[in-house]
């Protein structure tokens, strides 16, 4: 199968302190040298502490960060290589939902507003025809079509995450990225829209990444896991055997504090000793060795 | 509230200042220089009359001083709508009405009447549309630049950021009112006053965009942080698009705050420039150059009603710092959750 989405040994550090002379002294590996493949149709989960990079590399792959080596494919396309003119259109294929539903939509934009606004450039568009295409969307997210003229904050956190969700599938895209998408959310609204991202999932043929730090959470929607810790995937495999066999120090570590996993705890400072790769260990399960 | 309706008042009385003032801005009579405010009577040898103006008779005592004696043999009455000097009413057709006035010879000064024997009045009222509307446009147009610049810096940041802000730092280096000077020189002196109001507001907004522009790169630096400005990008938005619709209107009600409390700064700037007689020309009239005539202190002790100018500039600057520092305080609440500490 080809996958939708490929990172090739994909590379982020931001400065964390500069001499006087303005050269950066030392850096943060925010992502360091990551491989992965999403396949369509997948949902891929990512999990993490925070810190681990997991919303970087998210950003990354949506183009809101650059990465500093490596490369990333989507669709066979090239992303690293596209010009800013170029890359403004192919955004349409691929979105992100953030964490909060309260920063992520801008308090003085109408629904309407906000909803049309990947929409602006297309001014032969009549407005008729875009409230259709708003309110069709409402819908299939659950929301009451007459609310277009009313603002975020007389929403609540659940119906704003839906406004958000409703706003990234305007442009039809084949992609997701949830950073934390439910986080902020209380436990009911939370599931709620996990059923309605399964959903979205058939209705719109959508492939997600679906980034959290909550495995309760991922175990819902994803088939698929990867663990990140400090910028390294540190294990990555079929839900089924990350959860009855995890490998890694500190996927059962993730998993004693989320699920009551029985297992002895063993702390690991986390120092990957030099040529360790993802090795397959067999059913599609791979570990950091 | 009271600043609000006194500025009210005065652009008002700016829009309208052909009509309301009884003669035009350049309309003198040599005879009546420095003529006082002339009384307007309601009585005449003990009766009610129509109100009317006295006839004024000049002569020099004997130190030379101007003496004007009112005849009440000769009444001029006041008329209402009456036909006096040419203008085009808003700029859109021709009329000779004025709302009051008296027939010729007679003169009517409200507030007297300066060297050359025109109505302080009706050049406090023309004079009020340069001064008052300079503020404005001067305004509008620094902080359309200074919006910008700020806005782009912000949201770029790295080199884009540093070059554009150690321009600002150039313009914000140099005392202003010497720059502004400066500035004046280089405007060709051939010009006519249209040219040179023009001119006046291109060189005020040129020096007061720097400052606003610092601000703004200040919150959008922070501003382009939030996630809805990432969202914005990642729907495929421009740049462009993202700094005037997300970001600049966040900074909203901290620049019409700035606007308010700068545009007094405008209006004395063209004052100053043209009380140096580097501003408006003679006979335009602008509130600053009113003001240069008195400069002389035996015309402000013979004529002290040539001072009034002054007293408009005052009352304008101080309601346009009270409405500022009112719109600050009832915006505070707003102002502090998006900038707390700023």
């Amino acid at each position: 199968m080809i996958p939708l989405l490929e990172l090739k040994y994909v590379r982020k550090s931001f400065p964390l302190a500069r001499n006087f002379w303005g050269q950066t002294k030392r850096w943060l590996t925010a992502v360091d040298g990551i491989d992965l493949s999403i396949f369509p149709l997948e949902h891929l989960g990512l999990v993490g502490e925070s810190g681990s990079g997991k919303t970087t590399l998210g950003r990354m792959i949506v183009r809101l960060l650059k990465e500093d080596e490596g490369e990333i494919f989507f669709a066979g396309q090239n992303l690293s290589r596209l010009g800013s003119r170029r890359l403004r259109l192919f955004r349409q294929h691929f979105q992100m939902v953030f964490q909060d539903p309260f920063n992520s939509l801008d308090p003085r934009f109408t629904v309407f507003s906000l909803m049309a606004e990947p929409m602006i450039w297309e001014k032969n568009i009549p407005k008729t025809k875009k409230i259709e295409k708003i309110q069709h969307l409402l819908k299939a997210v659950r929301l009451p079509p007459d609310i277009l003229n009313r603002f975020p904050h007389e929403f609540s956190g659940g119906e704003r995450q839906r406004i958000a969700i409703a706003r990234c599938l305007i442009t039809q895209p084949k992609f997701l990225v949830l950073d934390e998408a439910v986080s902020s959310l209380d436990v009911v609204v939370q599931a709620q829209i996990l059923d309605l991202l399964l959903d979205l999932q058939k209705a719109f043929g959508l492939t997600y990444l679906f980034i959290s730090h909550n495995l309760r959470v991922v175990r819902k929607i994803c088939r698929r896991i990867a663990v990140m810790v400090k910028g390294k995937i540190v294990e990555m495999g079929p839900m089924a055997e990350i959860f009855g066999d995890p490998r890694h120090p500190y996927t059962r570590e993730l998993l004693t504090a989320a699920m009551d996993y029985k297992a002895s705890p063993e702390r690991n400072d986390m120092v990957f000793p030099s040529g360790v790769q993802l090795r397959d260990v067999g059913k599609g399960h791979f570990l950091l060795q | 509230m009271l600043c609000f309706w006194t500025l009210m008042i005065f652009y008002s009385a700016a829009i309208f200042a052909d009509f309301l003032a009884p003669y035009s801005f350049k309309n003198e009579d040599r005879n009546f220089s420095y003529c006082p405010p002339t009384p307007i009577k309601l009585r005449h040898a003990g009766h009610l009359t129509a109100p009317f103006v006295p006839e004024l008779k000049l002569h020099f005592n004997d130190i030379h001083k101007r003496i004007y004696t009112q005849d009440e043999g000769k009444r001029f009455p006041l008329k209402f709508f009456i036909q006096g000097d040419e203008y085009k009413f808003l700029g859109m057709f021709s009329t000779r009405r004025h709302l009051f006035g008296v027939d010729a010879p007679g003169r009517v000064y409200l507030w007297g009447a300066d060297a050359r024997g025109r109505d302080l009045f009706s050049r406090i009222l023309h004079g009020a549309r340069i001064s008052l509307s300079i503020g404005l446009i001067g305004v509008f147009i620094s902080f359309t630049i200074g919006l910008l610049v700020g806005g782009i810096a912000g949201y770029y940041g790295s080199w884009v950021d540093n070059i554009l802000m150690r321009i600002c730092e150039m313009f914000m280096m140099v005392p202003s009112f010497y720059l502004l000077l400066a500035l004046r020189t280089v405007v060709p002196d051939n010009f006519n006053s249209l040219q040179i109001y023009f001119s006046i507001v291109a060189i005020l907004s040129f020096i007061g965009w720097a400052g606003l522009a610092r601000i703004i790169r200040g919150m959008s630096l922070s501003l382009r942080e939030r996630e809805y400005v990432l969202a914005a990008k990642g729907m495929g938005l421009s740049d462009f698009a993202i700094i005037v619709r997300h970001i600049l209107p966040h900074t909203m009600s901290y620049s019409i705050i700035a606007i308010m409390l700068s545009i007094p700064s405008y209006i004395l700037g063209e004052s100053a420039l043209s009380l140096l007689g580097m501003g408006i020309q003679d006979p335009y009239a602008s509130w600053g150059n009113l003001l240069s005539d008195a400069m002389g202190i035996v015309a402000i002790q013979f004529a002290p009603w040539i001072l009034l100018p002054g007293l408009f500039i005052l009352i304008t600057v101080i309601c346009f710092n009270v409405i500022g520092d009112a719109l600050r305080d009832s915006l505070d609440p707003l102002f502090k959750s998006d900038f707390a500490g700023l």
